[in-house]
């Protein structure tokens, strides 16, 4: 019960704050400078076709009507007609979709293992040189432009190795790995730059814990006792670290997608950006806006799940 | 920015032994941002040529003693340009982040201390601008702004303004029952006095701190526009466009690319350990 009421209340807190980004990106439509025809049109644009496609948008009516109006097409699911494909925005956006889902796929995987096993590492090895090299990561790992590494990868692994494709996405499944697998890496640094300190910190706080000890005393020692006892509960704060690097890694894939030519969202979004396709940038900042918040919840969520002292509240 | 304090997952380092190195660690730290400074501010005069200056029969030429980088595809220094962009870079990225500074620690400061429905109300504001990745919210931002110098910067500063508000907040939450200052309410100081005397001290220096660990994140933001061609104006020496610039040329001259964003994580570097070694000293979270 209590449960539910949670839930409840958590999906309209996540709707308020999607009403306020609908504000947001609304409000900027308008700022424009000329408006929202003209930007699209271009400086070209002669008054005659400012106008008629003001009509065509429905731009030439008061705000608030207009703002009502872009919300009752939203519940629809209708973000309106991307100006370069020529095609309504949200079919453009679900054609580029499953890409990026792959890019993330590929680097919560990459991310998760590259962050378990340096913290696992420094956490047994506490105090060593080791364990001093894995903290001092994140101080250049976390200042790394993310396009940067991702064009020293190209030049490594294409250029002087040519072991991997220079950019693009293969088609089946060893295709898309192979194409992947740099973009997923490029990302996975700063992931796991952010990630691997809490983790540490986290281990060492259970490894120090009354029932290690006691899982110690019945015999328990090596893997058994680290992937049985001990990495489960190390992992509950880190995983709330999850929700926030969510975020920061939608818009490094923005960037990443660019470098390695992948057609993702984030391509789109640059596209958009650059040939002022409006409706586009807007859908998929308003995407990007949703996913964050959905993630969001779940990461809660999961954390009362596992961690049967934080309840849903 | 989404600057996550990574210090914070550690708590102060215990020990004279720890102390030493966090005083190296300052010092390298120091060395490096001021070493940074004084480049970005005497560049017109150590750099060997102009960054404007055109060679086109000299382009794409390998490091010598003459073009210590060599030289990008329209022969004009590249090192000339490294220093240069350190201006560019430097002071877009400080501007940036010193006004997201000042902005977000106000919006915090009233947040937090005001209450009630104000404070709810900024709350959701800063949900919203949070739901957004940093990047994405430029770009919205960039197409109402414009892509100069001005919007660049103040499109990055309402884009991170957020992590100094909550900050701020949760600081003025935390000292607003604290004894003395309650005490200096009760003894009738009116509101801006107590929060300017009492409360601001300490918001000040801890959003110092973040804002140490932020610029490099400013600066990659720059970096990053610059890269994707929707920054600052494209024959402006930048670092991000100088490494898209030469990534068409990463076959033969890989150290185009390579020393741009090698001076953006020394740069990130220096800073991380200024702002760790301040974290430790000031006690702060």
């Amino acid at each position: 019960m209590a449960r539910t009421r949670y839930l409840a209340r958590r999906l309209a807190s996540i709707l308020v704050t999607l009403l306020g980004v609908s504000l947001l990106l609304f409000v900027m439509l308008q700022l424009q400078p000329g408006g929202p025809a003209e930007a699209m049109l271009g400086i070209t644009a002669t008054p005659q076709r400012v106008a008629a496609l003001n009509r065509e948008l429905g731009l030439d009516q008061p705000l608030p009507e207009q703002y009502l109006h872009y919300l009752v097409r939203l519940t629809h699911g209708d973000l309106g007609e991307s100006v370069i494909f020529d095609r309504p925005v949200t079919e453009v956006i679900a054609a580029a979709l499953p890409t990026t889902l792959k890019l993330g796929a590929y680097v919560l995987i990459l991310s998760g293992m590259t962050t378990v096993s340096l913290a696992t590492l420094a956490a047994v090895r506490r105090g060593r040189p080791v364990d001093h090299a894995i903290r001092a990561l994140p101080l250049v790992g976390l200042g790394m432009p993310s396009f940067w590494i991702g064009v020293m990868l190209l030049f490594l692994f294409t250029l002087r190795f040519q072991v991997l494709p220079a950019g693009g996405l293969q088609p089946g499944l060893a295709g898309g790995l192979r194409s992947l697998l740099l973009p997923a890496v490029t990302l996975s640094v700063a992931v796991s730059a952010i990630l691997v300190r809490s983790l540490r910190r986290g281990l060492i706080d259970v490894l120090e814990s009354d029932h290690v000890t006691a899982a110690r005393a019945r015999g328990l020692t090596g893997a058994r006792l680290l992937l049985g006892h001990v990495l489960p509960n190390a992992a509950i704060p880190t995983l709330t670290l999850t929700s926030l690097v969510f975020a920061s890694l939608l818009g490094g894939a923005v960037i990443v997608e660019s470098v390695f030519a992948l057609p993702g969202i984030g391509q789109l979004l640059v596209d958009g950006f650059r040939r002022h396709d409006v409706p586009l940038v807007m859908g998929v900042a308003l995407l990007t806006a949703a996913a964050v918040m959905v993630v969001n919840l779940l990461m809660d969520v999961a954390y009362a799940l596992l961690d049967p002292r934080v309840g849903l509240r | 920015m989404s600057g996550i304090d990574v210090a914070a997952a550690d708590g102060p380092v215990t020990g004279t032994g720890g102390r030493r190195v966090r005083s190296v660690g300052l010092l390298i730290g120091v060395a490096i941002v001021g070493g940074y400074l004084l480049a970005a501010l005497l560049a017109p005069w150590i750099s060997p040529h102009g960054p404007l200056e055109l060679d086109v029969a000299d382009a794409l030429a390998v490091p010598s003693a003459e073009h210590p980088l060599g030289t990008d595809d329209l022969g004009r220094d590249a090192l000339s340009r490294l220093l240069h962009a350190a201006r560019v870079d430097l002071a877009l990225g400080v501007a940036a982040g010193v006004t997201a500074y000042l902005l977000g620690t106000l919006v915090g400061l009233v947040s937090g201390y005001a209450g009630g429905w104000l404070d709810l109300v900024l709350t959701r504001v800063m949900d919203v601008v949070q739901t957004m990745p940093v990047i994405v919210m430029i770009m919205i931002l960039l197409l109402v702004l414009g892509r100069g110098p001005v919007g660049i910067v103040v499109a990055l500063a309402l884009a991170s303004w957020v992590g100094y508000a909550r900050l701020a907040r949760g600081i003025v939450l935390a000292v607003r029952n604290l004894d003395h200052i309650a005490a200096a309410r009760l003894a009738g100081l009116g509101h801006p006095r107590v929060l300017l005397r009492h409360v601001l001290p300490n918001v000040w220096t801890q959003g110092f701190v973040f804002l140490t660990s932020d610029i490099v994140l400013s600066v990659g933001a720059i970096a990053a526009l610059g890269y994707l061609g929707i920054g600052i104006e494209a024959s402006t020496p930048e670092w991000g466009q100088m490494i898209s610039s030469g990534q068409a040329f990463l076959a033969t001259n890989w150290w185009l690319s390579l020393a741009p964003g090698l001076a953006i994580v020394v740069l990130g570097l220096g800073l991380a350990l200024v702002s760790d070694a301040l974290t430790d000293r000031l006690g702060s979270r």
